[in-house]
């Protein structure tokens, strides 16, 4: 398949780049420079983007320095404790009004004129606006930008720059469930999970996209990990995690019709009796016992649905549980990403399991992490033997599995088993979708059957 | 302190509660330090014959405009 | 005694010449490759330990980096999970060193800042010094990992012992793709 740029076939943008009925897909998309652009303004200035989480900012004038896309954005709580999120760029000549990665303030000043903003966006201070301005600059009109929908979803902050965009429990779809277990408590209360401090940051020459499509479903790609499952890193010493589950099942779970997925694991049985976690640290095992039960009662048949690695259409993947991070895809460029890494733990969670969950993260995950670091070196490799006049003209093959897939109750989601690449060919529907749309009403209300 | 070093108070180093002189002959009582060497949080002092009082709005008042420090008052 | 690092004595240079040659010999066995000779130069009860590092304001320093047994940090590792990094590329099909990298460390500006209980009879020395660390693998991908180390060395029999190392990498946004060598 040669895959033209913008070629008119079907009268879309997308022309025949994504065909996810034959399961091809073009190279064309992981590194044109064209279709990048294209990207940051149809999916990027549209979707709803993960920002941060309100344990980083939790008293008045803390403030998180974020991004969307390509652009640097702040996430603040203002004097009166709401949550705000503006591009972080002065409306006077552009300069960033924060430099700082976080900290506290009652003012964003710009050191270049000087113009200050209050933590509420509002432009608060113009130097000489009587002797330059004569008060005639209408201050109010000049805040900072920003964004068009913010919601704050268990703690987890995610905003949109488009005022079309449906409300986020609804861009969210199905896939709630999934990313309640990351934000939930592990005795099954809602929200009460926090954010270590440290936040991994680091640049990949790949196209942002290789990561979103890995955890969106991938479960194929076991052999780049063979290193570390040879070695073992898991708190039992085998393998790459061994978060207590007995009896596993896992699936494919996708909502191809919202670009998100995810897999699975279940356990097969609602009253499955509690398998050690950390099992050489006997002193936890109390509270890791009770926790579990709880969570089994809070939740019954629920309580079987326990997850692993998925992505929120479109940078902003997950794992819920063993590791527990969310990683947002920062575009830089079609051969450029600046991946970030948050660690999530229970907030009430006793010190002892704090201190082993981070080290369990700092060991596992990111550029120094004994898992990953196999993943970005595919990452770049793959993006840069696809870059080629020769290579574009073969695309990549998303066959596996093709077709499949059926509505399910338990767990909740269009299934597929595992392996399949049912869930990566949604999330590449999804995108084609974005990259063909006018506007959000092209996009949403959801079609059916697809 | 000579007039000319006053023109370059080092705004960002005044703790709360000092009252420094502004350009326009004013004096204000700093309520608030974003330390950025840019920008204070006062009330002004006001007098109403012989007695003193704060203004009951607060402004904000740029590196310039301060000339001088009137009083240091007390620190921490 | 904390050197004053004016005029040095003769007992002083000895024992610098001796931990420079330490630290020499530490580098080559990593440039060389041979992860577990440099294991065995650990102490057992080594703490290995490189922050990640903010952009704060002035004088928020204690913001700057964070902190060990409390944040997430690129390294907070003790002489286990070391020894799991070396496993790991001894499986050779770690595919982020495989193939393997070619690095170089370069150590310079070693200074002395502690030697316990004295320089004559230093059982124990705290030094820092600054590190260049150039990994090139495949064709052309290369970085520059630079920055500061703080170390305890602890003398064990003729040699010393790692017993605490902390590295300031000069980055905020993490530069290169993978951190897959020791520094």
């Amino acid at each position: 398949m040669r895959a033209a740029v913008g070629s008119a076939a079907h009268g879309k943008f997308t022309g025949n780049l994504v065909d996810v009925t034959t399961g091809m897909i073009s190279r064309e998309i992981f590194v044109s420079d064209e279709i990048y652009k294209r990207e940051l303004e149809q999916v990027f200035a549209r979707a709803w983007l993960f920002i941060g989480h309100e344990s980083q900012i939790p008293n008045p004038g803390d403030f998180f320095s974020s991004r969307m896309g390509e652009e640097s954005v702040l996430l603040t709580r203002d004097r009166q404790g709401q949550i705000h999120v503006f591009l972080n760029t002065c409306r006077h000549r552009g300069m960033k009004v924060c430099r700082y990665d976080q900290g506290n303030t009652t003012i964003f000043t710009c050191p270049y004129h000087g113009w200050g903003y209050a933590t509420d966006g509002k432009l608060v201070g113009v130097p000489y606006f009587r002797e330059a301005y004569h008060e005639k600059l209408d201050r109010p009109k000049w805040g900072l930008v920003e964004v068009a929908q913010m919601e704050n979803y268990k703690g987890s902050i995610w905003a949109s720059w488009d005022p079309d965009a449906p409300a986020f429990s609804d861009y969210l779809g199905g896939m709630r469930v999934y990313l309640d277990l990351l934000l939930d408590s592990r005795d099954g209360r809602e929200g009460d999970a926090e954010v270590l401090g440290g936040i991994q940051k680091w640049i990949v020459p790949c196209n942002w996209k290789f990561a979103a499509e890995n955890f969106v479903g991938d479960a194929y790609h076991a052999i780049s990990h063979r290193s570390v499952d040879t070695v073992g890193i898991a708190p039992g010493g085998k393998g790459r995690t061994d978060d207590g589950t007995t009896r596993p099942k896992r699936y494919a779970v996708s909502f191809p019709d919202l670009g998100h997925g995810t897999n699975t694991t279940i356990q097969m049985l609602e009253n499955e009796p509690y398998t050690p976690i950390y099992p050489n640290v006997s002193e936890l095992q109390d509270y890791l016992k009770r926790e579990y039960e709880e969570r089994q009662q809070r939740l019954g048949n629920m309580s079987r649905l326990l997850g692993s690695a998925s992505t929120i259409f479109p940078n902003t993947s997950f794992q819920p549980r063993q590791p527990r991070t969310l990683a947002v895809w920062h575009p830089h460029g079609p051969t450029k990403t600046e991946m970030w890494r948050f660690v999530f733990v229970d907030r009430e969670a006793p010190e002892k399991l704090k201190d082993l969950v981070r080290r369990y993260h700092e060991l596992s995950v990111g550029p120094v992490g004994m898992t990953e670091q196999d993943d970005m070196e595919n990452w770049v490799y793959a993006t840069s033997a696809s870059a080629g006049t020769i290579a574009r003209r073969y695309p990549y093959n998303y066959e596996m599995g093709l077709g499949g897939g059926q509505p399910s109750d338990f767990p909740p989601g269009l299934i597929s088993d595992v392996p399949s690449e049912k869930n990566q060919r949604g999330f590449y529907g999804r995108w084609a979708e974005f990259m063909d749309a006018s506007g959000w009403s092209d996009l949403y209300p959801k079609r059916v059957g697809r | 302190m000579a007039a000319e070093d006053q023109r370059y108070v080092t705004i960002q180093d005044l703790a709360v509660g000092t009252r420094v002189h502004l350009s326009g002959g004013r004096v204000a009582e700093i309520t608030s330090n974003p330390r950025d060497g840019t920008w204070l949080y006062v009330r002004h002092v006001t007098r109403e014959g012989n007695s003193e009082a704060l203004s009951s709005e607060e402004d904000l008042v740029f590196a310039s405009d301060v000339v001088g420090i009137a009083d240091e008052g007390s620190r921490g | 005694m904390t050197p004053t690092g004016s005029k040095a004595s003769l007992d002083e240079l000895l024992l610098m010449r001796e931990i420079e040659n330490f630290l020499y010999r530490e580098a080559e066995l990593l440039d060389e490759r041979r992860y577990e000779e440099w294991l065995d130069l650990l102490s057992d009860d080594v703490a290995y330990w490189m922050p990640m590092r903010r952009n704060v304001k002035y004088g928020e320093w204690e913001q700057e980096n964070t902190r060990p047994d409390v944040d997430m940090n690129w390294f907070d590792e003790d002489k286990g999970t070391l020894a799991l990094r070396v496993r790991q590329i001894r499986t050779g099909v770690h595919w982020a060193e495989e193939p393997i990298s070619r690095v170089t460390h370069v150590v310079s500006n070693v200074r002395l800042l502690e030697a316990t209980p004295s320089l004559e009879q230093a059982g124990e020395v705290k030094i820092a010094c600054s590190f260049i660390v150039y990994r090139n693998r495949q064709e052309t991908e290369t970085d520059f990992l630079v920055g500061r180390r703080k170390d305890t060395l602890r003398r064990a029999g003729d040699s010393w012992q790692i017993a605490r190392r902390e590295i300031m990498l000069d980055q905020n946004v993490l530069l290169a793709k993978t951190v897959t060598v020791f520094l």
